[in-house]
């Protein structure tokens, strides 16, 4: 006669379970800590990434299969560790149930992380028909037939759903293959194509590592091997995450400086439930709170560099921002007084003729005090002119369209030459110009002559301007260096300070105590000089030894071969 | 903001999921509605469960 069915759960003899889970009727260690070792990390990512970016639809997905997995884990633990056959059926069908979901959200996650954005509707409908069945008959006889009572090992005899769950497993897996590999071979970009086979490869190794439990179980009989497969589950949820942070604006750092920290401490709190070191718990306790602090200081300071290196970004970008305005600014700036100076010149040009020919008397005698106001109107239009050109050049320099026409130049007669023309000024402004050479070789330079001698003009004219008494030494030698030419325009004017010495070759830079000897004057000499005889492979420097102590300007340009 | 219909949609399949379980629980704990597949004997179902750990 059959014995009735209390009789042989009693013989049975199981350990009572608390909390569902923690039961000695889970004999094997290795349960509990591929269990806890798969789902708390694998949980953690999914949450973490959720905390991180919960707009984001594969992200969603994400943490919808870890909650699924997570589920899945916990009903068989409690499968393994209850001594009811009342919660081994209710749990056993919960595997059923929420096992295909886990790979549902898998296709899913996949589906929209590729395409990077939301699945039509349609899309999702038709990959969950496969579930339909399972939710609607997963409490049925389909689902589970019977409690097994015919070993102590509590376990359910599964009916024809668990093999369909099974099936649809297998299809689940086969389009995510197939979807990434389609995408795969049609992407042309190499980074959407790297996600497509990051994923793959992510989602792929977790449904094996999901599934090893189940195909181990078929093939050897020996579900231990698949209860280490479980392992990989968070090592490949991590592989997910970074693949997200990999193509995503995440801070992979502070996630997995949170996790880290996360995951030791559950680890460490844990062991609180461990009976065979019951002892040791003052000494977990203390780790459990030194390891909070420690954890707390080090997300918060990973937090800030973040927070600090994001600032930093913002800073570099607005500022690369501003720079492009202001270039594009000083592109109109240089345009307007381009057109403005050609429309100024054109007419300067006519007073200067007209002025000239008045005072040479082509249109009769003119009365002394009229030649007198001539006279003035003919020098005032003629440094208006000079002004123009300055800023005619300043433009040309600015928009790049400067030409140089480079040949060999006899430098002491240029230079000379251009002595001789101020010298009249000099004479009239009581000043000793002198000009001397101390030219050893050919004294020929490599230099567009009109520029060269716009620059020793400027220098010069310069020089006089700024020394009210004294002398001015124009200076051309040949001994400062291989296979180069200098010109020093020295005089005993008004000085320079350190302070305008460094910017003195900058636009509209005059020397602080300039308008107390001249109010003539752009402040764009120097620069166009300097400009011109860097484009032509020479340089420029001013010394001075202080204020009132005079200035020096040395040219350095290359000697004609 | 995706695609609202497959979000109501998957927010409808859990929902019919969590119905599915709560039926699950319905069935099996409060009714303990289930059959068992017993042992012919006590000593059938010690010396099976014996060799399968």
């Amino acid at each position: 006669m059959t014995p009735d069915i209390s009789t042989l759960i009693a013989a049975c003899e199981w350990y009572p379970s608390s909390f569902f889970v923690l039961s000695q009727n889970v004999f094997s260690p290795l349960l509990y800590y591929t269990y806890a070792g798969s789902v708390i990390p694998t949980l953690l990512i999914g949450i973490l990434l959720l905390l991180k970016a919960r707009k984001q639809l594969s992200v969603q997905y994400l943490f919808l299969m870890t909650v699924f997995f997570s589920i899945w884990i916990f009903c068989n633990l409690v499968t393994w560790a209850t001594e009811f056959p009342a919660y081994t059926m209710f749990f056993w069908s919960l595997l059923v149930l929420v096992e295909p979901f886990v790979y549902f959200f898998a296709a899913c996650f996949t589906y929209s992380f590729i395409k990077q954005g939301s699945i039509p509707w349609k899309h999702v409908v038709l990959l969950s028909l496969p579930l339909l069945p399972t939710i609607f008959f997963a409490p049925t006889s389909l689902g589970l037939t019977a409690f097994d009572l015919t070993n102590c090992d509590r376990g359910a005899n599964e009916g024809p759903l668990a093999l369909y769950g099974y099936i649809i497993e297998l299809v689940y897996v086969l389009f995510i293959i197939g979807f990434t590999a389609a995408y795969a071979l049609k992407e042309q970009n190499a980074d959407n194509w790297k996600r497509a086979v990051y994923v793959s490869i992510g989602v792929g190794a977790f449904l094996l590592s999901f599934s090893l439990g189940n195909i181990a179980e078929a093939f050897t009989e020996n579900w231990y091997i698949g209860q280490y497969g479980l392992l990989g589950a968070p090592v490949f949820t991590a592989f997910l995450a970074y693949a997200i942070v990999r193509f995503q604006a995440f801070h992979v750092r502070l996630l997995s400086t949170q996790a880290l920290v996360v995951g030791v401490g559950i680890l460490v709190f844990s062991l609180l439930f461990v009976r065979s070191i019951e002892y040791a718990r003052y000494a977990i306790i203390a780790t459990l709170i030194l390891l909070s602090l420690l954890g707390y200081f080090l997300i918060r300071s990973v937090r800030r560099e973040i927070a600090a290196r994001e600032h930093n970004e913002k800073l570099a970008k607005d500022l690369a921002k501003a720079n492009a305005r202001l270039r594009e600014l000083d592109r109109q700036k240089s345009e307007f007084v381009s057109i403005a100076s050609h429309q100024l010149r054109s007419p300067l040009t006519a007073i200067r003729g007209y002025a000239s020919m008045l005072l040479e008397g082509s249109y009769g005698k003119v009365p002394a005090k009229a030649a007198e106001v001539l006279e003035r109107i003919s020098t005032s239009s003629t440094f208006m002119a000079s002004s123009i050109e300055d800023f005619l050049n300043v433009s040309r320099i600015e928009q790049g369209r400067m030409k140089y026409e480079l040949a060999p130049v006899d430098l002491p007669k240029l230079a000379s030459d251009v002595v001789d023309e101020l010298r009249a000024a000099a004479v009239k402004q009581g000043v000793t110009l002198l000009f001397r050479s101390s030219i050893t070789g050919t004294g020929k330079a490599h230099v567009d002559p009109g520029k060269m001698r716009q620059v020793i003009y400027n220098l010069v004219d310069n020089a006089l301007k700024y020394t009210p008494t004294g002398s001015i030494d124009v200076i051309v030698t040949d001994d400062v260096g291989p296979k180069t030419l200098s010109i020093t325009v020295k005089d005993s004017g008004v000085g320079m300070s350190e302070d305008t010495l460094h910017n003195i070759f900058n636009k509209f830079v005059r020397a602080k105590n300039a308008n107390s000897v001249n109010v003539s004057g752009t402040g764009l000499g120097l620069y166009v000089a300097k400009q011109m005889i860097e484009a032509m492979q020479g340089a420029i420097i001013a010394e001075s030894a202080g204020e009132g102590k005079g200035s020096t300007f040395t040219v350095t340009v290359p000697m004609s071969a | 903001m995706h695609n609202r219909a497959a979000t109501l949609y998957i927010g409808a399949l859990l929902l019919f999921a969590l119905f599915s379980g709560i039926a699950c629980w319905y069935r099996y704990v409060y009714l303990s509605d289930f059959p068992y597949v017993v042992a012919e004997s006590v000593e059938a179902l010690l010396g099976t469960g014996e060799e399968e750990l």
